[in-house]
């Protein structure tokens, strides 16, 4: 398949068409039947709370419920210790949706399969009652839309999506998660729909969020096409983010070389994600979006 | 190797041009295309490894520009169309000599004899072998190369088709030396001559110029028939009356049969006389006809003497059977004579000319210029006027004297019994005049003429002159005529009618009726150059203009028209040609040492053009180099 070069982006109605909804209905389906009886357990936090599970103990202090008291440790040690509990409190998932110039390559583009997969990723949080925020990105955060709850605000999800005009910047990770961290508090779990095409690299966006106690899940949107480039000849390459040119003559040779170079970079992502405890799942856009998405969750990507 | 499509240095300069060109496309920095990518380091990381190919790729863009220039070459040489030159020691030089003249409009059957002459060539032109190449002539009166020396079997194809018959005899010697100069020096010559073999009088082998050992071949078309044909027709103004005219027809019969004819005459288009014929074998008819019987009067025009047979059949060659004359307008020539004394003598020739001269008479004291208007000549007899020295109009002389009119210079002293020492024979003066014998008393010769001027010369000067400046014209006599034996002379009227027809360019003989094939010589008066001849068929061409004569050729028979300095005359031309009319044919070739039939064929069906093998082998390089370049070999 030949590179064709950025593409335009897919008519807003198209994007989120009434086939994709009937997936998304789908997908919220399935994940209940996946996700049922792990509901609780998947909703843990460190934050102790008034939740059935025993997380800790603490000296017993005057006026504390007595009825947490841990009888068979004072059997033991002669000493009141009060049970703790794990706080039962809802997921925020956090869709980083990468809208850089690189994005725009792919046929369909990879910025609108990755706003299907944000759109799919957000639903299924929102049906089970997590909190979904979209945050699209470039070289810096270009627009937000805060977490919400509740099946109800797909559509405004969707709205928020279908309006996001990508800026022919170039990506800076690093900067992103930076910007991100600044505005949003509270952890969760950040989705990051992305092609990793970071001039100044992604790693070390990637471990920011990490370092700042984020469960991170790399949604790595390749397209399949840029392997094998139709090209040859005397030509001039431009980096379609930084301008940058370079004068080149394309050989057999050199498009050999250059497709096991691209397959090297699309490992090395992959196993710098693996290798940091980082989530990550590799999406090819000839994939559907409902399947990379039933396939995040069987893999367990949600599930450390 | 030639080029038949293109002029070689025009090749070469496109060969060169095209080199140049490519080369320069190669040298200059060429905007690439620029293409998008997603993600350039990528590319970086492949590209630092594959570094030290530079110069193979640079090896490469040379191979690239090699093959370029070597495509753009192949196409440059095939635009010129090239083709090997005959240079095999096995390869013949063959000169075709086509007969074009009258007779090969004849026909035998259905097909005319030039149809089947040119069938002929084409089998020969579509028949030369590898090393072959020919060339077409045409020969009637004149030999006329149709195609350069080529092997181009088209080209020989479309001269042989361009062939048309002319109204002429056939000169084949002429031919025949045309074909050796051209063959000088050629490898193999080989002569062929298709022809119907009316050359007129044998040819013996001495007439033949050196072909250089050429082999001649004589191919024969044509079938001896019954044909009548017209062999003369002439109108002749008659000498004692210039208004008038005769006519003369002659035909004859050269078949084997008695042939009823139908000999018509017509003027215009209204015939005034049809008369049946019957002609016996070999037998000339003619018929003269007489003013009183044809009624032609100056100023009548065309005449038409059309042969045809009662029974309607069609003439196997028409060419003869029609015949041309014009009778140009004449009007009465108005004459002045103005005499010192009584001059019965001259007074007498020219009263007794009839209705073509109109003269009146007046005395030398009583002449002026306004009372000489409107006349076209003026005798000037023993009397000069200082007005009409240089002036415009026609002059006759006679024993002028001395003063600020006289036409020439003079010897001051009388020369007793002038002895005549030279005449010019090809004056019209001196048409049917033989100037001998005369005895002149006393002359007073012209002094410092020129040649052309001096007409009776004699010791010191000349008796007779004539001088012919723009506009003037004079005639002058150096003595007193009453002073010789010259009026008693039948020269002396012969004389003044020589002079007057001189000064009107009415040519006292034939009227205007050429011979087609031959140089004619019409008289022009106007003072110009050149004239245009706008021939029967319509063409017309400048010709020059000679001493007041327009020289040409024609060779269609019929109606000329010469229009000169406003100017217009009309002149006529026929074939009268019994060689072309008989329509015989030689039992053996008419040539000596000639071959009949055709040349051997050259046998090898090898195809000539070049330039499709040029093509074929820059579109297989053109493939390849595609080939390559999609694989990436090339760039």
């Amino acid at each position: 398949m030949a590179t064709r070069g950025a593409q335009s982006l897919t008519a807003d109605k198209e994007l989120f068409d009434d086939e994709f909804l009937k997936k998304l209905e789908y997908l919220y389906v399935v994940s209940r039947k996946l996700f049922r009886g792990l509901l609780q357990a998947q909703r843990r936090t460190k934050k102790v709370g008034s939740g059935v599970e025993f997380a800790d103990h603490r000296t017993y202090a005057p006026g504390d419920d007595m009825r947490y008291l841990d009888w068979s440790v004072y059997g033991r040690t002669e000493r009141l210790l009060l049970r703790l509990f794990q706080e039962e409190e809802d997921l925020s998932i956090y869709v980083l949706v990468d809208v850089s110039a690189s994005m725009r390559f792919g046929d369909p583009p990879k910025v609108d399969y990755a706003r299907r997969v944000a759109a799919g990723m957000a639903y299924v949080g929102l049906a089970n009652l997590d909190r979904v925020g979209i945050i699209p990105f470039a070289g810096t955060v270009t627009g937000r839309l805060p977490p919400t709850r509740g099946k109800a605000q797909i559509f405004k999800i969707l709205d928020f999506l279908r309006g996001v005009k990508p800026p022919k910047t170039s990506t800076d990770l690093k900067t992103v998660a930076s910007n991100f961290v600044t505005q949003n508090k509270r952890r969760g779990l950040v989705i990051v729909a992305s092609d990793f095409y970071d001039h100044k690299g992604y790693q070390e966006g990637l471990n920011y969020l990490r370092y700042h106690k984020y469960d991170v899940l790399c949604i790595h949107v390749t397209d399949p096409s840029e392997a094998t480039p139709e090209l040859s000849g005397d030509l001039e390459l431009v980096d379609c983010e930084t301008g940058e040119a370079r004068q080149v003559t394309i050989s057999a040779a050199i498009l050999d070389a250059y497709q096991k170079e691209y397959a090297k970079y699309l490992d090395e992502v992959r196993d710098f994600c693996t290798g940091h405890q980082l989530g990550y799942v590799r999406a090819p856009i000839d994939m559907a979006f409902d399947e990379l998405i039933l396939k995040v969750f069987r893999e367990g990507g949600l599930v450390r | 190797m030639k080029f038949l499509f293109l002029p070689q240095t025009l090749v070469l300069y496109l060969l060169g041009g095209s080199a140049a060109l490519l080369t320069l496309l190669y040298i200059l920095k060429l905007r690439r295309r620029r293409f998008e990518v997603p993600f350039a380091p990528l590319w970086g990381r492949v590209l630092v490894e594959k570094q030290t190919s530079a110069l193979w790729r640079k090896l490469r863009r040379i191979l690239s520009l090699l093959i370029a220039i070597a495509i753009a070459a192949l196409m440059v040489l095939a635009a010129g169309d090239p083709r090997r030159l005959y240079q095999g020691e096995d390869g013949r030089t063959i000169v075709l000599l086509l007969d074009s003249s009258a007779s090969m409009r004849a026909t035998d059957g259905q097909r005319a004899r030039i149809d089947r002459a040119k069938e002929e060539a084409k089998k020969i032109t579509s028949d030369l072998g590898r090393d072959d190449v020919a060339m077409v002539v045409r020969f009637d009166s004149q030999v006329v190369p149709l195609s350069p020396f080529t092997q181009d079997d088209r080209l020989l194809a479309k001269a042989i088709d361009e062939l048309r018959p002319v109204d002429t005899g056939a000169e084949p010697l002429r031919a025949l030396s045309f074909a050796a100069d051209a063959l000088r020096g050629k490898p193999n010559p080989v002569v062929v001559v298709i022809s119907d073999g009316a050359f007129g009088p044998p040819i013996v082998a001495t007439d033949l110029p050196a072909l250089g050992g050429a082999k001649v071949h004589y191919l024969q078309v044509g079938e001896a028939g019954e044909n009548v044909g017209i062999t003369a027709f002439n109108a002749r103004r008659l000498l004692s009356d210039r208004l008038s005219y005769t006519l003369y027809i002659e035909a004859k019969n050269f078949g084997k049969e008695p042939q009823e004819i139908d000999l018509a005459l017509y003027l215009g288009d209204r015939p005034f006389d049809i008369q049946r014929v019957l002609v016996q074998p070999g037998a000339k008819v003619s018929r003269f006809y007489t003013p009183d019987v044809i009624g032609i009067d100056a100023g009548e025009g065309r005449l038409r003497a059309q042969l045809s047979y009662p029974d309607g059949r069609p003439d196997r060659f028409p060419g003869d059977d029609a015949a041309y004359a014009v009778i140009p307008k004449r009007e009465a020539v108005r004459v002045l004579i103005a005499s010192a004394k009584d001059n019965f003598f001259l007074e007498g020739v020219l009263y007794s000319e009839g209705d073509s001269l109109a003269v009146e008479r007046t005395s030398c004291a009583e002449l002026t210029e306004e009372k000489a208007k409107g006349f076209t000549a003026l005798v000037l007899d023993r009397c000069a006027p200082a007005w009409a020295k240089d002036k415009p109009g026609n002059f006759l002389y006679f024993d002028p004297p001395d003063g600020e009119g006289a036409p020439f210079a003079r010897s001051p002293a009388p020369l007793p019994l002038p002895a005549i020492t030279k005449t010019a024979k090809k004056h019209p003066l001196l048409r049917w005049v033989t100037f001998v014998d005369i005895t002149i008393a006393e002359a007073r010769p012209f002094t410092g003429l020129s040649a052309e001027q001096a007409i009776v010369e004699t010791k010191g000067g000349a008796l007779v002159a004539a001088s012919r400046a723009g506009e003037r014209r004079v005639v002058a006599f150096g003595f007193d005529v009453a002073l010789s034996d010259l009026p008693l002379r039948v020269a002396f009227p012969v004389m003044i009618q020589n002079a007057l027809a001189w000064f009107t360019d009415d040519d006292v003989s034939y009227v205007a009726n050429y011979r087609t094939g031959e140089t004619w010589y019409a008289p022009i008066s106007a003072e110009v150059e050149t004239a245009i001849v706008r021939e029967p068929s319509g063409s017309t061409r400048e010709i020059p203009l000679y001493d007041h004569k327009a020289v040409f050729t024609g060779k269609e028979a019929g109606f000329y028209t010469l229009t000169a300095g406003g100017e217009q005359s009309e002149v006529a031309a026929n074939l009268n040609d019994e060689v072309e009319s008989s329509l015989s044919v030689p039992s053996e070739p008419p040539i000596p040492g000639a071959v009949a039939g055709p040349p051997a064929g050259g046998g090898a069906i090898v195809r000539r053009e070049i330039w499709i093998s040029l093509v074929l082998v820059a579109v297989a390089i053109l493939l390849l180099e595609w080939w390559t370049f999609h694989r990436r070999v090339t760039v």
